[in-house]
């Protein structure tokens, strides 16, 4: 007895990959596109905010590949991109540098600086622990109380960032870490998790997931664990997660507390509402139309002047305007913009009905 | 082969079953029947380990698996539908038969070919719809759907629980076929519930009829529908019994 799928025939091991890969890259293509028009003919300021929204897609990536596949709603997705940020700034930060932010950290950490290289997968490391713990626990909920014991694993990694400044320099920016990575790596970042999250999308085990979010009974009923399934999704999720936190961390150089809590929570969660939590599809659509509409929006927050007439400053506009995204999608259209199908199944779902429509069925 | 007697489940003060018994050989086709409330479905809950009896055996192949949850009754070889409708409806219609396949048991080549994905979807006419979303399928092909998604489990026994609700008469036709073929050509013993009695006439070759949790006859149907408790449930009280009129009424109810 196996845990993994039985290939049904020959071919279909091959067939999840390859659907997997092509749907993966077809719905990165898009980012692929904005992201080299940023890097060729954008001013700097703008290269960082691209930077910004393509870190915010991996987030937003990483929640799907557990809320979309289970059904259970999370919150606490941020603890990841926090302890991905930190293990990266920790490890990898100078001693020099060092010296002067945590000089007391302890078991030695501030006597060491690792090269990324090391400090990269050390860091996975960290977070892959952190979540197979809260993953056992996750894992036996459902509904609300997996929402909670989420959110509640969010503020504990929060309040430990923050009361341990021996390590994590408290509540204060915690700078000098080394800028490894460009646009460019975040761009490269963002496929692959794209990829990632479909080729999880279309394995065994996000099979077998969905079909535990599509009817809990009838998938224990096949002998699906969906304790096992939750776990396993939990963990891709975390990664992928702290993987964008080690990305922000080696772009910004500096990195604080309170960037890892609830703004980024709800902004990532905005935009994975809108877009469609069901599919990786939705995640890059709601990212990227949410980055360029509070980007507007922002315009608008400090005051412009219409046709000559002033308008008046509307600062935390752009607040209001991502509640009311999240309000307006759950109660217009609560499975998002993409709905049930991935970019390229919706291509090929168009292709059948108008075949469909010629035999005249 | 499928032994289930003895079964007592008691919910509150109702006793829904009273020494309930079921039996199903591999091939067989057998009709679990009776009035609504007969407790014919929470037979079927206790069989799949849905629900956990008060007492009582069920046995496959001489393996006991009383007790013993849904997920471990399926890979122990016992499969159901569910009379309401329960397909992965964001899934398409590969994927749902697919992701039955997971967790069965080693499968000879032969066999696994037989009960591949596609072969599946062509046995029970479903391979046109292949990539549609389940959830966009026509309520009969949902029906099918579901046999089909059991029969990937590779089961000896595969329950179905009102198979031909809610289709008309020539897709019941049709249904009848395909379990026909089910159980000759897989092997599988089924046990059809069904309120349609033409229908179970048709494919089954022996019957268990229950009334109010307990079991008050089995036997070929030609002996059922001749047994007085069975006509005084279906037709009521006070007629005279075992006569060809009656046993008509009863089979075209």
């Amino acid at each position: 007895m196996t845990t993994d799928a039985l290939p049904a025939t020959p071919s279909a091991a091959s067939r999840w990959i390859l659907r997997g890969l092509t749907g993966g890259i077809i719905t990165a293509l898009p980012v692929v596109a904005i992201g080299l028009y940023f890097i060729g003919f954008a001013p700097n300021y703008y290269q960082h905010l691209a930077a910004a929204a393509l870190v915010n897609l991996i987030i937003v990536v990483g929640l799907q590949v557990f809320m979309g596949n289970s059904g259970v709603p999370q919150l606490g997705h941020s603890a990841f991109v926090g302890l991905g940020a930190y293990g990266l700034a920790i490890l990898a930060t100078p001693v020099a540098l060092k010296k002067l932010s945590i000089p007391h950290a302890p078991f030695g950490l501030s006597q060491i600086t690792l090269s990324p290289v090391i400090a990269i997968p050390i860091s996975f490391v960290v977070v892959a622990v952190l979540a197979l713990v809260s993953g056992r626990i996750i894992s036996r909920l459902s509904g609300v109380a997996a929402t909670i014991v989420s959110l509640a694993f969010l503020v504990i990694v929060h309040s430990v960032f923050l009361h341990w400044p021996e390590l994590f320099k408290g509540n204060q920016a915690f700078f000098g870490i080394p800028k490894i990575f460009g646009l460019p790596a975040i761009i490269a970042g963002a496929v692959a998790a794209i990829v990632i999250a479909r080729l999880f999308r279309e394995s065994a085990t996000g099979l077998q997931l969905r079909a535990t979010a599509d009817n809990l009974q009838a998938a224990e009923a096949l002998a699906l664990d969906s304790r096992a399934l939750r776990r396993r999704a939990w963990l891709l999720s975390a990664l992928i997660c702290g993987a964008a936190g080690m990305l922000y961390a080696g772009f910004a150089g500096t990195i604080s507390p309170k960037v890892f809590y609830f703004q980024q929570v709800f902004l990532t969660l905005a935009m994975l509402i809108l877009g469609g939590m069901g599919t990786v599809t939705g995640a890059m659509l709601g990212t990227i139309l949410l980055s360029f509409g509070l980007e507007a929006i922002r315009s608008v927050e400090t005051g412009v002047s219409v046709l000559g007439i002033q308008m008046p400053a509307m600062l935390g506009l752009s607040g209001v305007a991502l509640g009311v995204v999240i309000v307006l999608c759950m109660a217009l259209r609560p499975q998002g913009i993409s709905g049930r199908y991935e970019l390229d199944e919706a291509i090929g779902a168009l292709l059948r009905r108008n075949s469909r429509m010629d035999k005249a069925e | 082969m499928l032994s289930v007697s003895g079964i007592r489940k008691a919910f509150g003060g109702v006793q829904a079953l009273d020494n309930a018994v079921l039996r199903c050989d591999p091939g067989e086709i057998v009709g679990l029947i009776g009035p609504n409330g007969a407790g014919k479905s929470t037979l079927v809950n206790v069989v799949t380990g849905v629900l956990r009896p008060d007492a009582g055996t069920v046995v496959l192949g001489g393996r006991d698996l009383t007790g013993t949850g849904p997920g471990a009754i399926c890979s122990a070889g016992i499969a159901r539908t569910y009379q309401n409708l329960r397909v992965f409806h964001s899934l398409t219609v590969m994927q749902n038969v697919e992701v039955a396949h997971s967790r069965c048991r080693q499968l000879t080549p032969d066999r696994a070919a037989r009960v591949s994905a596609s072969a599946l979807l062509k046995t029970f006419g479903l391979e046109r719809h292949a990539n549609a979303l389940a959830g966009e399928l026509s309520y009969g092909s949902q029906r099918r759907l579901e046999m089909a998604r059991a029969m990937a489990t590779v089961p000896q026994i595969l329950l179905l629980d009102e198979p031909a609700a809610g289709l008309n008469d020539e897709e019941t036709d049709q249904l009848g076929e395909v379990i026909r073929l089910v159980a000759t050509q897989m092997g599988a013993g089924i046990v059809v519930i069904d309120h349609d009695l033409k229908f179970i006439n048709d494919i089954c070759r022996h019957l268990f009829v229950m009334d109010q949790g307990r079991p008050i006859a089995e036997g070929t149907p030609e002996r059922v529908w001749k047994d007085p408790r069975v006509i005084e449930v279906y037709v009521g009280p006070g007629t005279e019994t075992g006569t060809g009129d009656q046993r008509d009424t009863v089979q075209g109810v």
